[in-house]
C-alpha cells in the first residue's frame, strides 16, 4: 500500500493501543481496590467462602487479561499470527512446559493471596502448647507444627517467601549480569579478562558452600549484623533472610553474565552491526537495540531457571539453619523441623507437605524454563 | 549411439516428512531411468526434492521422513551377488530388509554429501574413515585396507598420501575434505554414486578441479553418477543426460544438448532463460513469475500451474504423466506440450 | 601448561575470597571456645596461641605458606588436634558414598540418554525426560528424607542411618557389600547428578545424530550399532565430559545436605560445625579442598578434553 496510507494506519494503531492500555489500567485499579476492600480476612471470615471468592476474583482477572490480549491482537496484528501466539503454540505443544506454567501461575496466586487462602492467621497464641504437633485433621488439613501453628497456613505464607526471594534475587542478578556481560563483551581487553577471572573463581565454588560462608560471615560480624538487623526491622523482614538475599545476589550472576557476554560477542562479529555502523547509527543505540532483542530470550530462560535455583538454595540454607529464622515460615525451615521426625510415621506430615510444596514449585520453574528455551529456539525439534 | 544398459529404474517415488508444522509432500511421484556408466544430472531449485530423492533411494531419510510409495529397481550384478539373490531381474531396493540394505550402501551405491566441513567425523582420522568402508564390505586385513586407502587418497590427487592419511578433518581445507569424501564414496567401487551438490560449498576455483576429478574417476571405474546440483554450468560441463525437477516431480528428461538447445517444459524454459548470458546485455534479469510452492500445501494438479504461461483448466486438476515427446530420449510431463512446441518452433522460425 | 598456571591463579583467588569471608566472622573464636566463663586473660592467651592477635595480612600469609607445606594448622574447635587429622578421619566416609554416587549417576544417565535420544518421542524417551526433570528439581535433602521415611521406616528394607563402619567398607569386599547400607544416601546425592547428566547426554546425542557425518557414515553401509556407538557417541560425549566439573560441584553441595539428613559424620557435617563454631582453620581448609577439588577436576577435564577431541590443542 502507499506509504502515507501505511503511516496513517500505524498512527491509528498506536492511538488505539494507547486507549486500550489506559482502559486496562483503569480496570486494574478498580479490581485492586475491590480486592483490598472486599476480599480480605475481615470481610469474609469463613475460609471456604473466602477460597471461592479468591477463585472468582482470579477468574475475573484472567478474563480481563484475555480480553486485553484479544483486543491488542486485533489492533496490531489483524489476521496474522503474532509472535506471542507462535510462541505460545510452541509452548503448549510441550506438555511438560505447559504443566510448569500452570504450576508457576498457581503458586503465584497462592503467594499473592496467601493471607486470604491461609486458614489461620499468624499470631501468637498463648495456649499454643495445646495445638502443638497435631497430625492432619479437619481443622488442620496439614496438621500443626511444634509452635502450634497450622501447617497449611504456614505453607501458604511460605510461598510468599520463596517467590518474593526468587524474583528479587533474580532481578538483581539479571541486572548485574547484563551490565557486566555487556561491558565485558563489548569492550573486551583487560576488563573482560578481569571480570572473567572473577567469574571463574566464583563458579568454582559449590554454590551452597559459598552462600553458607557468606551468610555465616554476615551473621557473626557484629557491625554488619547490626546494620542488617536494623534494616530488617524497618522493612519488616527477617534479617537473616535478608542476608540470604544478599548472598544469593552477590554470587548468582555468573550464569546470566556468561549468556549475555556470549551473545554480545557473537553479535559484535555479525555483519549487521557493521552495516548499521555504515548507515551511521550511534554506537550506543546499535549496542542496545541489537543486543537486547537477541539476548532477551536466553536471559529469560536463565532467569527462570535461576529462580528455581534460588528457591532450592534458600530452602537448603534454611534447612541447615543458615537461612530463615524460626519465626519465618520458609519451606526449608519447616523441613528442618520435619527432619527430626522422619523416622516416626505419625509425624511424617511435617516433612511431607513442605517438601511437596518445595518440589512442585521448583519443578514448575524448571519445566517452564526448559519449555521457554525450546519454544524460543527456532530450530525444529524433529 | 551405443547399447545402453539400464542400471536403475525409479518410478512413482512418494516421500513425505511429518513435521510439527505439517506434512511436507517432498516427492510426489518421482521417476527416471539411469543407464550404466552415464552421468545423470538432477537439476532444480532448492527445495524441489533433488536431495530427498537420493536419500529416499538410499533409504537414509531422517526420522520424520517416510517413503510411502514407489519402486526402485537396481540392476547391478555385483550387488545381486553380494546379497545372494539368484533369480533373474533387478533388486527391489525399497523392499529390502535393513540388513541387506547395509550391504547395498557403500557397495552398490554410495553418497557424496554437500558440505565438506561437516561431512567428516571430526574425531577420527581421515584414513580411518576411508578404511571403514573397505573393512565393512570386504574381507580384508588392516594392512591391506591401509594400502588400499593410501591408493585411494592418491587417486584423488592428495599427496603425500601417508601424511594425509593421518590427518584429522579439521586439518584439511574444504577442497581437500571433499576429495576425501569422494575417495570414500569410491572405496568399495559402487555401481552408482549420488553426488549431492558436491561443489556448492566450495570456492569457485576449487569447484572446477573437484568436478574434473569426479568426472575422471567416474570414467575410470565406469561408475554411474547422479549429479544433484542447481548449477547449470556444471551440468553443461559434465553430464550426459539431465533431469529437471520441480516441486517434487521430474518434469523433463533429455540428453544434455537437447535440453539446452530445445527445452520443452515451460519451467525448464524459464529456468534456462533466467540464466544471464555474458554475451547479452540486459537491464533486468528474467525470472519466472511467482515463487516456489509451499510443499505442505502444494498446488493441486500440476504443481507448476500457478506460474505457467500455458496453464489451462486440466492443469489445475490432474497431474500430468511424463511421456516420450520427441526423439529417443526426450521426456516431458505437460498437458499442453503441443502448444509449447508450436510456440517454440514458431520462435525458431522467426529467428531464422 | 598455561592452563596449569591459570588454575593456580584461580585457586589463589579462591583462597583469598575464603580467607576474607571467614575473617568476616569475628565473633572471636577464642571466646567461642572458652564460652562465657573464660577469663579475659585466658582468651588472650588462646588468641596468642592461635595467632589471632597478629595483623590480618600476616595471618593471610602464614596460613597460605602453611597450606603449601601441607599443614592446615590446628583446629580451633578440637584444639590441639590438627585440622588435617580431622579431615583425614572423615574423608573416607564422605568419599565412599561420593564415589558410589558418581558411579550410580554415570551408569544410569549415559545409556539412558543415548537410548532416549535414539528413540526420540518413544516411551523410553518420555520416561527419561520426566525422570531427569524430576531429578533436577527435587530438593535432594527432601528426597533423602522421603527415602528414609518410605524405604527405611515403612518398608524396612534398610537402616535409616548407615551403620557400617568405615574401616569395613574400604576393604575390597566391604566396598561392595556395604552398598545396601549406604543405598539411600547414594541415591540421594546421585539423583541430581544422574538427572543432569541424562539431559545433557540426550540433548547432545540428539544434535549429533543429525550431523552430516552420521548420514555419511550410514551411507557407507555401516550397521546402525556401529554408527551410533562409534561415530555418534564419541562426539556426543564431549560436552558431557566437560561437564564433569559441574557434577563434582553438585556432589559437594549435596554432601553437606545429605550428611545432615542421614546423620553421617563426614566432611559435610564437619564443615557446617566448623562454621558454626568459628573454627577458621577448618573452614578455610575445607573450603580450599572443596573448591580446589573442583578446580583440579576441571583442569583434568580440560586436559582430557584435548585428548578426546582432536580439534582442541594443548597450549
Amino acid at each position: 500500500m502507499e506509504h502515507e496510507q501505511y503511516l496513517a494506519l500505524e498512527k491509528e494503531k498506536k492511538a488505539q493501543t494507547r486507549k486500550l492500555y489506559l482502559t486496562f489500567a483503569a480496570i486494574a485499579v478498580v479490581l485492586i481496590l475491590i480486592k483490598m476492600v472486599f476480599i480480605t480476612r475481615s470481610a469474609i471470615p469463613t475460609w471456604g467462602v473466602r477460597l471461592v471468592a479468591v477463585g472468582i476474583y482470579v477468574a475475573i482477572w484472567a478474563i480481563v487479561i484475555d480480553q486485553l490480549y484479544k483486543r491488542w491482537k486485533a489492533i496490531t496484528y489483524p489476521g496474522e499470527l503474532n509472535p506471542i501466539q507462535r510462541f505460545m503454540m510452541r509452548l503448549y505443544r510441550n506438555k511438560l512446559a505447559t504443566f510448569g506454567l500452570f504450576i508457576v501461575l498457581f503458586i503465584s496466586v497462592i503467594a499473592i493471596f496467601a493471607s486470604e487462602i491461609a486458614i489461620y492467621e499468624r499470631r501468637y497464641n498463648s495456649d499454643w502448647k495445646e495445638y502443638s504437633m497435631m497430625p492432619p485433621s479437619r481443622e488442620h488439613p496439614f496438621g500443626t507444627v511444634s509452635s502450634g501453628e497450622d501447617l497449611f497456613s504456614l505453607i501458604c505464607y511460605g510461598s510468599q517467601i520463596s517467590l518474593v526471594l526468587g524474583l528479587s534475587v533474580e532481578f538483581v542478578v539479571v541486572v548485574i549480569g547484563i551490565t557486566l556481560g555487556v561491558i565485558s563483551g563489548y569492550y573486551g581487553g583487560w576488563i573482560d579478562k578481569l571480570i572473567n577471572y572473577f567469574t571463574d573463581v566464583i563458579m568454582s565454588f559449590p554454590f551452597l558452600i559459598l552462600v553458607i560462608v557468606l551468610v555465616g560471615a554476615l551473621r557473626a560480624n557484629p557491625a554488619l549484623n547490626d546494620q542488617i538487623v536494623d534494616f530488617g526491622k524497618t522493612v519488616g523482614m527477617d534479617s537473616h533472610l535478608l542476608m540470604v538475599f544478599v548472598a544469593l545476589s552477590v554470587f548468582g550472576w555468573p550464569g546470566v553474565f556468561r549468556q549475555v557476554r556470549g551473545q554480545v560477542l557473537s553479535i559484535k562479529e555479525r555483519d549487521y552491526i557493521a552495516a548499521a555502523k555504515v548507515v551511521g547509527a550511534s554506537r550506543s543505540s546499535i549496542l542496545f537495540r541489537h543486543t537486547a532483542i537477541n539476548t532477551l530470550g536466553p536471559v529469560i530462560v536463565v532467569a527462570t531457571l535461576g529462580i528455581a535455583g534460588v528457591i532450592l538454595t534458600e530452602a537448603g540454607l534454611s534447612f541447615l539453619g543458615f537461612g530463615a529464622d524460626i519465626t519465618t515460615p520458609s519451606w526449608g525451615r519447616l523441613l528442618s523441623e520435619g527432619n527430626s521426625f522422619v523416622t516416626q510415621p505419625k509425624y511424617l506430615y511435617l516433612a511431607v507437605f513442605p517438601g511437596l510444596a518445595l518440589f512442585f514449585t521448583i519443578l514448575g520453574f524448571t519445566t517452564l524454563g526448559d519449555g521457554v528455551r525450546d519454544a524460543i529456539d527456532p530450530r525444529l525439534k524433529l | 549411439m551405443e547399447e545402453k544398459e539400464v542400471l536403475m529404474d525409479v518410478s512413482g517415488l512418494v516421500t513425505r516428512f511429518y513435521t510439527e508444522d505439517g506434512v511436507v509432500m517432498a516427492l510426489e511421484g518421482v521417476g527416471f531411468t539411469l543407464y550404466k556408466g552415464e552421468t545423470l544430472a538432477l537439476v532444480g531449485e532448492t527445495g524441489c526434492g533433488k536431495s530427498v530423492t537420493a536419500l529416499s533411494i538410499l533409504r537414509l531419510l531422517s526420522i520424520s521422513g517416510k517413503t510411502l510409495e514407489g519402486k526402485v529397481l537396481f540392476y547391478d550384478e555385483e550387488t545381486k551377488k553380494r546379497l545372494g539373490i539368484t533369480n533373474e531381474g533387478p533388486i527391489d531396493i525399497l523392499s529390502l530388509p535393513e540388513q541387506d540394505m547395509l550391504k547395498v550402501r557403500g557397495y552398490g551405491m554410495s553418497l557424496i554429501t554437500q558440505d565438506p566441513m561437516t561431512s567428516l567425523n571430526p574425531v577420527y582420522t581421515v584414513g580411518d574413515q576411508i578404511m571403514e568402508v573397505l573393512t565393512t564390505h570386504r574381507k580384508i586385513t588392516k594392512e591391506a585396507a591401509k594400502t588400499e586407502a593410501l591408493r585411494l587418497i592418491e587417486s584423488v590427487e592428495l599427496t603425500p598420501a601417508e601424511e594425509v592419511f593421518k590427518k584429522y578433518p579439521h586439518q584439511l581445507s574444504g577442497g581437500q575434505r571433499q576429495r576425501i569424501v569422494i575417495s570414500i564414496s569410491l572405496a568399495a567401487e559402487p555401481a552408482l554414486i549420488f553426488a549431492d551438490e558436491p561443489t556448492t560449498a566450495l570456492d569457485v576455483t576449487i569447484q572446477a578441479k573437484v568436478i574434473e576429478l569426479l568426472h575422471d574417476l567416474k570414467e575410470k571405474f565406469n561408475t554411474s553418477l547422479i549429479l544433484i546440483t542447481h548449477n547449470l554450468g556444471i551440468v553443461a560441463e559434465t553430464s550426459d543426460r539431465v533431469g529437471v525437477m520441480y516441486a517434487g516431480r521430474v518434469v523433463e528428461v533429455a540428453d544434455k544438448y537437447t535440453l539446452f538447445k530445445r527445452p520443452l517444459h515451460p519451467y525448464t524454459q524459464g529456468l534456462l532463460a533466467s540464466v544471464p548470458k555474458i554475451t547479452e546485455k540486459k537491464d533486468m534479469l528474467d525470472f519466472i513469475a511467482g515463487s516456489v510452492p509451499n510443499l505442505v500445501r502444494p498446488p493441486s494438479g500440476c504443481r507448476f500451474h500457478p506460474r505457467c504461461p500455458y496453464a489451462t483448466d486440466i492443469c489445475k486438476e490432474k497431474i500430468p504423466q511424463i511421456e516420450l515427446v520427441e526423439g529417443e530420449g526426450h521426456y516431458v510431463e505437460c498437458w499442453n506440450i503441443e502448444e509449447v512446441i508450436k510456440d517454440l518452433d514458431a520462435d525458431k522460425e522467426a529467428c531464422e | 601448561m598455561k592452563k596449569l598456571a591459570i588454575a593456580v591463579i584461580v585457586l589463589l583467588g579462591v583462597y583469598t575470597i575464603t580467607f576474607f569471608l571467614t575473617f568476616m566472622l569475628p565473633g572471636d573464636p577464642a571466646r567461642v571456645s572458652l564460652g562465657q566463663h573464660g577469663s579475659e586473660e585466658a582468651v588472650e592467651l588462646i588468641r596468642a596461641q592461635w595467632g589471632l592477635d597478629k595483623p590480618r595480612y600476616v595471618q593471610y600469609y602464614s596460613y597460605l605458606s602453611n597450606f603449601i607445606k601441607g599443614d592446615f594448622g590446628k583446629s580451633f574447635r578440637y584444639y590441639p588436634r590438627d585440622v588435617i587429622d580431622l579431615i583425614r578421619y572423615r574423608f573416607p566416609i564422605t568419599a565412599y558414598y561420593g564415589i558410589w554416587s558418581i558411579i550410580f549417576a554415570v551408569i544410569i544417565s549415559i545409556p539412558l540418554g543415548i537410548v532416549a535420544a535414539y528413540k526420540q518421542n518413544s516411551i523410553i524417551d518420555n520416561i527419561a525426560v520426566l525422570i531427569s526433570q524430576i531429578g533436577v528439581s527435587i530438593p535432594n535433602f527432601w528426597l533423602g528424607m522421603m527415602l528414609i521415611a518410605i524405604v527405611a521406616v515403612k518398608l524396612g528394607w534398610v537402616n535409616p542411618v548407615p551403620e557400617v563402619p568405615y574401616n569395613y567398607y574400604w576393604t575390597p569386599v566391604g566396598f561392595f557389600t556395604s552398598l545396601k547400607d549406604y543405598a539411600l544416601p547414594i541415591i540421594t546425592v546421585g539423583t541430581g547428578m544422574m538427572a543432569a547428566n541424562t539431559r545433557l547426554t540426550r540433548s547432545s546425542m540428539l544434535e549429533v545424530i543429525r550431523e552430516d557425518y552420521v548420514t555419511l557414515a550410514r551411507s557407507k553401509g555401516l550397521s546402525e550399532r556401529k554408527v551410533i556407538l562409534k561415530h555418534a557417541l564419541r562426539n556426543a560425549l564431549i560436552p558431557v565430559v566437560t561437564n564433569v566439573g559441574l557434577q563434582f560441584l553438585l556432589l559437594v553441595g549435596g554432601a553437606v545436605l545429605t550428611e545432615t539428613v542421614f546423620g553421617i559424620n563426614g566432611l559435610g557435617k564437619l564443615y557446617i560445625d566448623a562454621i558454626n563454631y568459628r573454627d577458621y582453620p577448618t573452614v578455610i581448609a575445607l573450603t580450599l579442598i572443596y573448591t580446589g577439588g573442583v578446580v583440579i577436576v576441571n583442569l583434568i577435564v580440560d586436559l582430557l578434553y584435548a585428548r578426546i577431541d582432536p580439534r582442541v590443542s594443548l597450549r
